[in-house]
C-alpha cells in the first residue's frame, strides 16, 4: 500500500466499480449477447477484483478488467458450444479478407450507417474496434486482453475501419490506392 | 506503399498507435503525401464516428430502466464483497500467497497419491480401497490465466463395483462444533483465494420470497382471540415430513367393493397387468405397484356426535409424484397407491402471508360440492410465515450421488437445472458447496454465482455411489465452514444408490445424529426410485434433523430444492396442530376428502387431537371436508351462519406460548362456478383421486367432470403444475377409453 495512494482500498474497488461497470457490462453483453449472462459476467469480474493486490492491479486495472471479463465470457460461451469467439491461434483465420457480405442493411453516411457497419465486421473485428473506440485501450492494452500480438490487432483495426469507410461510402470490395495489404 | 509504409502503419499513425521512430518516419511521409494525408483524415474521421456513436450506444444503455449496468442485487453482492476484503485485509495478500504455496503442496502430494494408488490397484486388484484425490485447476489471479475456475476434485480412476460395501470412517470423522468452526478442516483442496473463513456474514440481500401472490381472492378467515406477541425468534425444524408410498404403515382393512363402479374395475383390472418396462413419456422409474395395503376411505361423522375434527399438519406430496410414475408408464395406479392429500398438497395455493404478529395464515372456503350438489365441500390451507430477507444465512453443502444410475436423462440433468434455478435463492450471505458427482467446490459465498454455476455444470454420473466416503467429505466441508448463527445442512441428492455403499447403516445413522447434535443438519431429496419411500432414507434424514423428499421430474426437484434454500428449514411454529369444529346448527355430517379424520378422545385435551408438528418457513397445508347440511336448500341467512371454525393451536419457536388461532367460516352460496379459482381445481384433484381410489364417496364425478373442472381453474399456474396435472386427467381419460 503506497503512502501516496490517493484513496482508500474501499474508495478504489468502488470507483473501479463506477467506472468500468457500464463498459464491462457492454462488453461482455457484447460477447455473448445476453444481457442477464452479461451482467452475471461483469458481476463476477468486479467481484475478483475484490481479492486481487491492489498494487499489482491498478496500474492495468482497465486491461485487468476486459482480461477476466473477456475469460469468463469464453468459459460461457464455451459452455453453450458457441465457439463464434476469436480463441488463441485462430487470428489468422479469422482476420483474412474484408467483412462478411453484408445483410440488407442500408448503407447511408449516418450514425446508423455507421453502427450497421460495425455490426456487418467479423466478431473479432467488432471486438476489438470496440475495445479500442468505445472502452479507450491501445493496441497494447488489446493485444494483452485478447491474447493477440499488437501487430495483429493493429492489422484487425485496419481492416474494420476500411470496411466501414467501403460500406458507407458504398465501395465495398474495392481496394483503397493506398499501398498494400500485408499481414504483421 | 512508399518507404515501406502502408496503410496499417498509417492507421496505426492516424489514431496515435506509433511511437519513437516509426512515428517519426511516418509523419515525415505523411507531411510529403497527399494521398497519405487524405488517408490519414479519411481514417480519423472514421474513428471520430464510430467513437462518437459507441459512446452514444454506451450512453443510451446507461439511461435504461436497468441503467444499462449491473442489477441492485448485482451492486449489493459486489459491495458485500469489497466489505468482506476490506476486512481481510491485510491477511488477505498473505492467505492468498499461502494458500497457493498449500496448493503446490497439495498438487504434489496428489501425484505422489496417485503414484501409489496405480500401484496398488495393479498389484492388489482392489481399486475400491482408495479414493483418489486430484486437483484440478487451482484459481487463477494473474488475468492471463484463462477460464478461471474454482477447486474440484475428481473422482480419479473409479472402480466399477459398485455394490461393494466400504467401511463407514466412523472413528476418523472428527464432530465439528461450533467453537472450532473457524478453522476449515480440509486441507486438500484450499479454497479458492476468495473464500475465506474469517469472511464476517452480512444482512441477507439476495431474493426475497415475498408474499404469494393469489391467483383469486379466497375467503380468508379473521383470527379470534390470539394474542399479540413479538415475532419470534427462529428455530429449525426437526424430524423429517413425509410419508410418501406408504406401503404399510398402517393396517387397514380391505374396503368392500362399490356396486356402482364401472370406471376403475374395467380399466385397472387390465392396466395393472400391462407392466411396461418402459416409461411412456420417457421419464421417471418403473413404477412398482407391490407392498401397499388396501386402505378405507373415511366416512361421514355425524356433527351432533363429535363436532371436531383434526386434520393432519404434516402431509407430504410424494403420493402425487407415485401416481404420476404409474401413469408415466401408461398405468393407470392401483387405488391402494392413491393418497388424495397428498395429491392436494402437491400443489401451490394461494394464501397471504400471515399478519406480522402471526405464524400462520389460513385460507378458508365454503361452496357446494362439484361431485355432490346435494353437499358442501369446504376447503383449508394453511400457510407458515415466510422469512424473505430474515432468514439467516445458508451454508449448504450438496452431497451428489454420482453413480452410474444418475445419468438417466429424468436424474442428474435434471437435478443440475434445477439447482442453477435454484440458485436464485442463494442470497450472497450463504454459502454453497458441492461434494461429489465427481467433482468437489469448496464452500463458495452465494455472492459468486458463476463459479457455482461452473460447478453444478460439471457434475456427472458414471463412478461409484460411494456412501461413506462421499458423507465424510461433506461433513468435513460443513465442519471447515460453520459459523455460528447460519443454517448449516448437508443436502443429499441421490436416487437410492448411494445407500449401497454403506457397510454399516446404523453407523451412518448414528454419525449424522451426531453431526446434527453440532449444528450440521441433513436433508434427503431421493429421485424417485422403485423404492419410494426407503424407511432407512426417511429415517436417516429424520435423524440428521432434516427432511425427507422425493422428486421424479423438474418441477418437483425445484420444488424440493426451494423448500430447503428458501428457509422452509427454519422453524416458525412449533407443536402444532389443527382442528375443523363443525356446527351442529347447520352440518348434518362431515367427512374429510382424503386421509382419515381423527376426532379427539373426549376428555383429552386439544394437543392431543392430531400429531402436533413444528412446521418451517412457508410450508403449507390443505386439507377438503365433504359436508352435509342440515338444511340442503340453503337458508335465506345462511351466509350469517358459521358452518365451521378452523382452529389452529402452536406454541412460538422459543418459548412455551400457547397461541389459539379461530377462523370462522360462514357457510356461503356461491356456485361452484363462481368459487375460487383454487377451490375448483382442488376439487379436480379430488374428483381425480376418487375415481382412482373407485371411492365410493366418488358421486357424480367422472374424469371428465374432473377436466373440466381442472380446465377451468388452470389459472395463472407460472410453474406449470397445473397444467401437468390435467395432461394426466387427459391420459387417464385415454386409458379408460382404451380399456
Amino acid at each position: 500500500m503506497g503512502e501516496a495512494r490517493p484513496a482508500s482500498d474501499g474508495e478504489w474497488l468502488r470507483s473501479a466499480v463506477r467506472d468500468y461497470e457500464q463498459r464491462l457490462v457492454s462488453y461482455a453483453v457484447h460477447l455473448l449477447g445476453d444481457a442477464d449472462r452479461g451482467r452475471d459476467v461483469a458481476q463476477e469480474t468486479f467481484m475478483r477484483l475484490c481479492s486481487q493486490p491492489r498494487e499489482q492491479i491498478e496500474p492495468r486495472l482497465g486491461e485487468w478488467l476486459f482480461t477476466v471479463c473477456r475469460n469468463l465470457c469464453i468459459d460461457v460461451r464455451r459452455k453453450e458450444r458457441r465457439m463464434n469467439l476469436l480463441a488463441e491461434g485462430q487470428a489468422e483465420l479469422q482476420v483474412a479478407g474484408d467483412a462478411p457480405p453484408h445483410a440488407g442493411i442500408e448503407q447511408e453516411e449516418s450514425l446508423a450507417g455507421v453502427m450497421a457497419s460495425l455490426a456487418s465486421l467479423s466478431p473479432n473485428q467488432q471486438e476489438v474496434i470496440r475495445l479500442k473506440f468505445q472502452d479507450g485501450l491501445s493496441y497494447k492494452q488489446i493485444a494483452e486482453v485478447t491474447h493477440l500480438t499488437v501487430t495483429n490487432v493493429g492489422f484487425l483495426i485496419h481492416t474494420g475501419l476500411k470496411n466501414i469507410r467501403q460500406r458507407m461510402a458504398g465501395e465495398a470490395g474495392t481496394e483503397k490506392p493506398h499501398g498494400s495489404r500485408t499481414r504483421r | 506503399m512508399t518507404r515501406g509504409i502502408d496503410d496499417i502503419r498509417l492507421t496505426g499513425f492516424a489514431l496515435g498507435e506509433l511511437d519513437g521512430a516509426e512515428q517519426v518516419a511516418v509523419q515525415a511521409y505523411v507531411e510529403e503525401s497527399e494521398s497519405a494525408r487524405r488517408y490519414v483524415q479519411e481514417v480519423r474521421a472514421t474513428a471520430r464516428l464510430l467513437g462518437g456513436e459507441l459512446s452514444r450506444e454506451l450512453a443510451a444503455v446507461s439511461t435504461a430502466p436497468n441503467g444499462g449496468g449491473l442489477t441492485d442485487a448485482q451492486h449489493a453482492a459486489i459491495e458485500e464483497e469489497i466489505e468482506r476484503a476490506l476486512r481481510r485485509q491485510p491477511a488477505v495478500h498473505d492467505m492468498a500467497i499461502r494458500l497457493r504455496r498449500r496448493n503446490i503442496a497439495v498438487m504434489a502430494l496428489s501425484m505422489a497419491a496417485s503414484v501409489l494408488i496405480v500401484f496398488l490397484a495393479l498389484s492388489i486388484l482392489m481399486p475400491y480401497l482408495f479414493h483418489h484425490t486430484e486437483v484440478v485447476k487451482e484459481p487463477a489471479n494473474h488475468p492471463h490465466d484463462k477460464h478461471e475456475t474454482p477447486y474440484y476434485l475428481t473422482d480419479g480412476h473409479t472402480p466399477r463395483d459398485q455394490r461393494a460395501p466400504i467401511p463407514l470412517p466412523v472413528p476418523n470423522l472428527p464432530v465439528p462444533s461450533v467453537a472450532d468452526a473457524h478453522h476449515p478442516s480440509i486441507d486438500e483442496p484450499a479454497p479458492p483465494d476468495d473464500w475465506s473463513p474469517l469472511a464476517v456474514h452480512q444482512p441477507h440481500i439476495g431474493p426475497d420470497e415475498g408474499d404469494l401472490s393469489p391467483h383469486d381472492s379466497p375467503l380468508v378467515g379473521v383470527p379470534h382471540g390470539d394474542l399479540p406477541l413479538p415475532t419470534p425468534p427462529l428455530r429449525l425444524v426437526q424430524g423429517g415430513h413425509g410419508r410418501a408410498g406408504r406401503a404399510a404403515d398402517t393396517q387397514r382393512a380391505p374396503e368392500q367393493g362399490h356396486p356402482g363402479s364401472n370406471f376403475y374395475s374395467s380399466v385397472n383390472t387390465h392396466s395393472v397387468g400391462t407392466q411396461s418396462t418402459r416409461p411412456a413419456l420417457g421419464i421417471g422409474p418403473a413404477p412398482d405397484a407391490s407392498g401397499y395395503e388396501p386402505f378405507t376411505d373415511a366416512g361421514f361423522t355425524a356433527a351432533t356426535g363429535a363436532s371436531t375434527a383434526a386434520f393432519p399438519v404434516e402431509v407430504s406430496a410424494a403420493g402425487y409424484t407415485n401416481l404420476r410414475r404409474f401413469m408415466n408408464y401408461d398405468r393407470l395406479p392401483p387405488p391402494e397407491t392413491i393418497r388424495i392429500e397428498e395429491m392436494l398438497n402437491a400443489f401451490t395455493w394461494a394464501a397471504p402471508s400471515p399478519g406480522p404478529d402471526q405464524a400462520i395464515a389460513t385460507v378458508a372456503e365454503l361452496s357446494p360440492c362439484p361431485w355432490n350438489p346435494d353437499h358442501r365441500l369446504a376447503r383449508i390451507v394453511l400457510k407458515a410465515r415466510e422469512l424473505g430477507s430474515t432468514r439467516p444465512p445458508l451454508n449448504v453443502i450438496f452431497l451428489v450421488d454420482g453413480s452410474e444410475s444418475m445419468a438417466a436423462d429424468w436424474k442428474m440433468p435434471l437435478l443440475k437445472k434445477a439447482l442453477k434455478q435454484s440458485l436464485g435463492l442463494i442470497g450472497p450471505r450463504d454459502q454453497v458447496a458441492i461434494v461429489g458427482g465427481g467433482h468437489y467446490l469448496a464452500p463458495t459465498s452465494g455472492a459468486h454465482r458463476l463459479t457455482m454455476i461452473n460447478a453444478i455444470d460439471r457434475l456427472e454420473s458414471g463412478g461409484l455411489a460411494r456412501g461413506p466416503m462421499s458423507i465424510a467429505m461433506a461433513y468435513e466441508c460443513a465442519a471447515g465452514s460453520l459459523t455460528p448463527g447460519d443454517l448449516t445442512r448437508v443436502i443429499l441428492v441421490t436416487d437410492g444408490d448411494w445407500e449401497h455403499g454403506l457397510a454399516d447403516r446404523a453407523a451412518a445413522e448414528r454419525l449424522v445424529e451426531q453431526h446434527a447434535r453440532s449444528g450440521v443438519g441433513l436433508s434427503i431429496l431421493e429421485l424417485g426410485t422403485p423404492n419410494l419411500g426407503d424407511p432407512f432414507m426417511r429415517r436417516l434424514a429424520a435423524r440428521g434433523g432434516g427432511t425427507w423428499a422425493c422428486a421424479d421430474g423438474y418441477a418437483e426437484i425445484r420444488k424440493a430444492l426451494a423448500e430447503q434454500l428458501g428457509g422452509g428449514l427454519i422453524q416458525v411454529a412449533r407443536e402444532v396442530s389443527a382442528q375443523a369444529i363443525f356446527n351442529p346448527d347447520v352440518v348434518d355430517s362431515y367427512r374429510p376428502v382424503g386421509g382419515e379424520a381423527h376426532p379427539p378422545v373426549p376428555g383429552e385435551d386439544f394437543a392431543s387431537a392430531s400429531r402436533p408438528v413444528d412446521l418451517g418457513a412457508g410450508r403449507q397445508i390443505t386439507a377438503l371436508f365433504e359436508i352435509i347440511p342440515i338444511d340442503k336448500h340453503l337458508a335465506a341467512n345462511a351466509q350469517d351462519r358459521t358452518a365451521l371454525t378452523v382452529r389452529i393451536r402452536y406454541l412460538e419457536p422459543n418459548g412455551q406460548a400457547v397461541r389459539i388461532l379461530e377462523y370462522p367460516l360462514a357457510e356461503r352460496v356461491t356456485p361452484v362456478s363462481k368459487a375460487s379459482v383454487d377451490f375448483r381445481f382442488a376439487a379436480s384433484v379430488a374428483e381425480f383421486g376418487m375415481l382412482l381410489r373407485d371411492s365410493k364417496y366418488r358421486g357424480a364425478a367422472t374424469l371428465a367432470t374432473a377436466l373440466e373442472l381442472a380446465q377451468q381453474a388452470r389459472g395463472g399456474d407460472e410453474s406449470g403444475e397445473r397444467q401437468e396435472f390435467i395432461d394426466l386427467l387427459r391420459r387417464a381419460k385415454a386409458l379408460a377409453a382404451r380399456n
